[in-house]
């Protein structure tokens, strides 16, 4: 028997902590979370919905963890893992999830489903299936002792020559793309608007590590003179 | 209600109990792993926003959009909550003040209603149909089947018998099925609190 399915599980077992957990479990899949995920805007297969992406994790950890689960697997939507089904989580977890959480804040109960896919990477990664580049680029961060933070000055730079990109093809010399300060226009928020409907004071996700976007305020989105946002 | 019916709900009751109990403390065995990420914000005020403000139907994009989902399932849980406060005083039915026993009937009624439109919902709507399990379909067919009796017992004493088999079936079923996630709801938002208040995205925290 291959040592991939086992192995895989392993690294779901270490990722168990009470976090995943509670976001393992508490999905009613009631599907109001679909029109919050870009992936599902831009291409609204059922499969893109962010609880049924979920669920290619929930149906392993069912059968492991959920006395229905291991009982009656088709009553519960437990299934054993087996390695074709762990080459579809590849594409279901990298490809089509970016971990961007809005998901998350969109969701009524909460469901953290960046964090269990975060777990489905562990899985991927263990066994190999990763795609080699994003495993490159850990290793020699890991390597080096290099902390994301440590790349500021270099996201800086590249944030910088974004904004001209961005204000060539919007023909919007306002524009800008302040990461960390005050002022200018959320170019997190304008990117989201083509796709979604925000209101004033929703939250953004922002945090080290992951979208390090101005968080939204009510001042920071005035529109600036003569130019409606 | 006969000694029967009471033996048949209390022992229900005690294993739903037991199964909540166990469910509660395999999830806090499981290690609870340090924040690294940087300080931005105030968990303590994540939190608080994550139990209130987060909760409105027009904090979110998602709700705003399927108001009428929410709304349903808001109505349903309120339901919920008057079939069970209807089990709880079903010894004392017969003395119970009329007020008292048509709002039990109306909101458990309408959370029936609400639940039942649920069910057709997952079979109907494609999106839904995909993510639902066997499990989900159950247990909103149990849970409404519940609310429906409860309603009608209040009713009509004669639906007793049903209203104490679904209520009985309903407790022994929460902590097996997805009506768990009433567990795992308190931990799931006290988390998303956390992480996000933690950040400074949500809780009201001006940043630099």
């Amino acid at each position: 028997m291959s040592e991939v399915v086992p192995t895989a599980l392993a690294a779901l077992e270490r990722s168990l902590d009470r976090r995943l957990v509670a976001a393992l479990e508490v999905c009613a899949r009631c599907g109001i979370c679909a029109e919050s995920c870009h992936v599902y805007a831009s291409d609204p297969a059922p499969g893109h919905v962010p609880a049924a992406r979920a669920e290619a994790v929930r149906t392993i950890y069912r059968r492991q963890h959920d006395p229905l689960g291991k009982v009656f697997p088709w009553l519960a939507g437990a299934k054993d893992l087996t390695e074709p089904a762990l080459d579809a989580l590849v594409e279901t977890a990298f490809a089509s999830c970016t971990l961007c959480r809005r998901c998350t804040i969109n969701c009524p109960l909460g469901v953290d489903t960046a964090l269990i896919m975060r777990a489905a990477r562990s899985m991927l990664t263990a066994t190999g299936k990763a795609p080699e580049m994003l495993v490159m680029l850990a290793d020699a961060a890991i390597a080096r002792g290099e902390h994301a933070d440590e790349f500021r000055e270099i996201y800086r730079e590249i944030v910088a020559s974004l904004e001209e990109e961005a204000q060539e093809k919007t023909g919007d010399p306002m524009l800008r793309i302040p990461p960390g300060q005050r002022g200018g226009r959320h170019p997190l928020r304008r990117a989201l608007r083509r796709a979604h409907h925000l209101a004033r004071g929703d939250p953004l996700p922002r945090g080290r590590g992951e979208l390090d976007a101005q968080h939204v305020r009510g001042q920071q989105l005035r529109p600036l003179p003569g130019r409606p946002d | 209600m006969t000694a029967v019916w009471t033996i048949v709900l209390v022992a229900s009751g005690v294993v739903a109990a037991a199964g909540v109990g166990l469910r509660l403390r395999w999830l806090l065995g499981r290690p609870c792993r340090p924040e690294r990420s940087r300080v931005a914000g105030s968990p303590g005020r994540g939190v608080l926003y994550a139990f209130t403000w987060g909760m409105m139907p027009w904090a979110k994009e998602s709700t705003r959009i399927h108001l009428l989902a929410y709304l349903r399932g808001i109505v349903f849980h309120a339901g919920i909550a008057a079939g069970f406060l209807g089990l709880t005083l079903s010894p004392w039915a017969p003395g119970m003040p009329a007020a008292v026993r048509w709002l039990i009937v109306a909101v458990a009624l309408i959370g029936a209603l609400a639940g039942w439109a649920g069910l057709v919902a997952r079979v109907v709507e494609r999106s839904l149909r995909t993510v639902s399990t066997p499990d989900d379909l159950f247990s909103v067919a149990l849970v409404s089947a519940f609310l429906s009796t409860a309603a009608a017992a209040w009713w009509d004493p004669r639906w007793s018998a049903a209203f104490f088999i679904a209520g009985a079936a309903t407790l022994i079923a929460i902590p097996l099925t997805k009506i768990r996630h009433c567990i795992y709801f308190v931990f799931s938002r006290y988390f998303f609190g956390l992480f996000y208040g933690r950040r400074g995205v949500v809780g009201g925290v001006q940043h630099e």
